[in-house]
């Protein structure tokens, strides 16, 4: 049987997983750049709702040993505070007067899902 | 050392007169001539002593990572021996000059060139040579790997370009070398790491790392408010201390910021855990030894944000209330650079911890690429030439101090002359 996409209980969130659930942080960091604010605000709405019940379920698992529909879970939640620089920062999906596209990188990212 | 201390509620500061520098406007020739990059490469990069990084990035002998350094038109091989010790070469095989090692970093007891097989240990001695009876009279103990000086300060690798440097590593950090000794680097073995190839001088990028004036307009959003306030609305520095061509500033932080009530992933992400501030990595477990050291937030201010150093010529390293991060800046040609910014963090615990980091990084990327993006439209402007001077306000000394002591570095016949 194949797996599921998300834990249980997270279903709300699988339409976003195949955009939004990247698993490093340098290619969270592009869907953000490249999504529209619409789309931003969608994911951080759906996502944040279901923030504190997603970190306690990944709670239960050691960071680099997490079954495969947790890890996506936590790559979604990984991905909110990209999006939250749209929404709390800029009020725009990038940071005003700064290039796009450019290739300021990050060509090596934190341990566990970086 | 000279430590200078501003309140930077009086109407001015008075950094730059108490750093014994002039107050004119200052030359923008050297940020576009070609010529002037060319004195550059000579005087400054081919004699000074250039930080490459931690020592902790050999973790066990056998460890080895390449850093091209372009501006001398090479790339160092840095090993760490059986016998523990750090070592630099060319690196470039001695029978054609191919390149060696190939890849950026890893572990190997020998290294072997792929063009015919020329094998050498990692101490730089030539190994082994194919068909070695076919060559005419080779000296294979004149047949290793072309050294380069390097040494080691407070875990700091440093090479020096010359065959024969005329001063120590010692002697060229001078008094600094004294005043930063037993600093504990926390984290110092784990680093992300941003890069970019930036059409722009090395000198816009540095100087756009080293003065805080900027935050208000660059940065309004990501840290504005936090290095920044009603008190300081202009995040003039706290205090400015040089030694000889290096220097640092000690800069303002905003005591009272917290996340908007707006904020709320800010919120959730800094719930859980006591950073000092949105510049930090880490937890402030673990920090007080570090905090406490002199020589970081060196007037023990309750409004400190962040200590930025910078390394004569092209290496800054940033000291907050959470770690340390630091920002090499690489010449290629005078008007484009290789800029590497890594920050010092821990492994994650849980996933508390590494949300926090998340937010952490993702605030960074928009924080650097507000600086580094800005760069390329002020190398446009200096290219022009529309400007034959900038006018550098005191909040600025470092960049004058910079540009002081390149200038004294290449009217300098001897390296002992530019450092007096």
């Amino acid at each position: 049987m194949a797996d599921k996409i998300l834990p249980d209980g997270f279903e709300a969130l699988e339409s976003f997983q195949p955009y939004w659930g990247a698993m490093t942080t340098q290619e969270r960091r592009e869907r953000r750049e490249a999504a529209q604010m619409a789309e931003i605000e969608r994911f951080y709405a759906a996502m944040l709702d279901l923030a504190s019940a997603a970190i306690a379920h990944l709670s239960q698992f050691p960071l680099g040993a997490m079954p495969a529909p947790s890890g996506r879970l936590m790559a979604l939640l990984l991905a909110l505070p990209h999006a939250a620089m749209a929404i709390e920062l800029h009020g725009q999906p990038r940071a005003p007067f700064t290039p796009y596209p450019h290739n300021v990188r990050l060509v090596q990212g934190p341990a566990h899902f970086g | 050392m000279d430590q200078m201390i501003a309140d930077f509620r009086a109407p001015t500061t008075d950094f730059t007169r108490m750093a014994g520098l002039d107050t004119e406007p200052v030359p923008t020739l050297p940020y576009r001539s070609p010529e002037y990059f060319a004195l550059e490469r000579k005087r400054i990069f081919k004699r000074a002593w250039l930080c490459l990084g931690r020592a902790e990035r050999l973790p066990e002998p056998g460890s080895y990572f390449v850093a091209p350094i372009e501006v001398a038109n090479t790339s160092v091989l840095v090993t760490r021996g059986k016998d523990g010790a750090v070592r630099a070469f060319h690196n470039v095989c001695s029978h054609r000059s191919n390149t060696l090692v190939l890849d950026r970093e890893g572990s190997a007891g020998r290294f072997v060139c792929r063009y015919h097989n020329w094998t050498y240990r990692n101490d730089g001695t030539l190994a082994g040579i194919p068909d070695e009876g076919n060559f005419f009279g080779l000296d294979k103990q004149k047949c290793g790997l072309t050294p380069i000086a390097a040494d080691l300060w407070e875990g700091w690798i440093f090479i020096n370009l010359q065959r024969e440097p005329e001063v120590t590593l010692t002697e060229f950090l001078g008094d600094f070398g004294e005043r930063y000794r037993g600093i504990p680097y926390q984290n110092a073995d784990k680093s992300i790491l941003f890069v970019s190839h930036l059409d722009a001088n090395w000198k816009v990028i540095a100087d756009a790392f080293a003065e805080t004036y900027h935050i208000p307009a660059i940065h309004p959003e990501t840290i504005g408010a936090t290095f920044a306030s009603r008190e300081n609305p202009f995040a003039r520095p706290i205090s400015v201390q040089t030694w000889g061509p290096h220097r640092s500033v000690s800069t303002y932080g905003n005591p009272d910021y917290a996340p908007p009530e707006r904020a709320k992933v800010e919120r959730l992400a800094y719930s859980n855990i006591a950073t000092g501030n949105v510049l930090s990595a880490a937890g402030l477990d673990g920090m007080e030894v570090f905090l406490k050291h002199p020589a970081i937030n060196p007037t023990k201010s309750r409004s400190w944000a962040v200590d930025v150093t910078w390394l004569f010529p092209n290496f800054q390293i940033d000291v907050s209330p959470g770690g340390f991060w630091t920002h090499h800046f690489w010449p290629i040609t005078h008007r484009s650079t290789r800029w590497e910014a890594r920050f010092y963090m821990p492994e994650a615990g849980d996933v508390w911890q590494r949300l926090q980091q998340e937010h952490y990084v993702a605030r960074l990327g928009e924080i650097l690429l507000e600086d580094v993006g800005n760069t390329e439209r002020t190398q446009l402007g200096l290219d022009s030439g529309a400007k034959e001077t900038m006018p550098l306000q005191d909040g600025e000394v470092m960049i004058r101090h910079s540009l002081h002591h390149i200038g004294k570095w290449i009217e300098a016949d001897c390296v002992r002359d530019a450092l007096n």
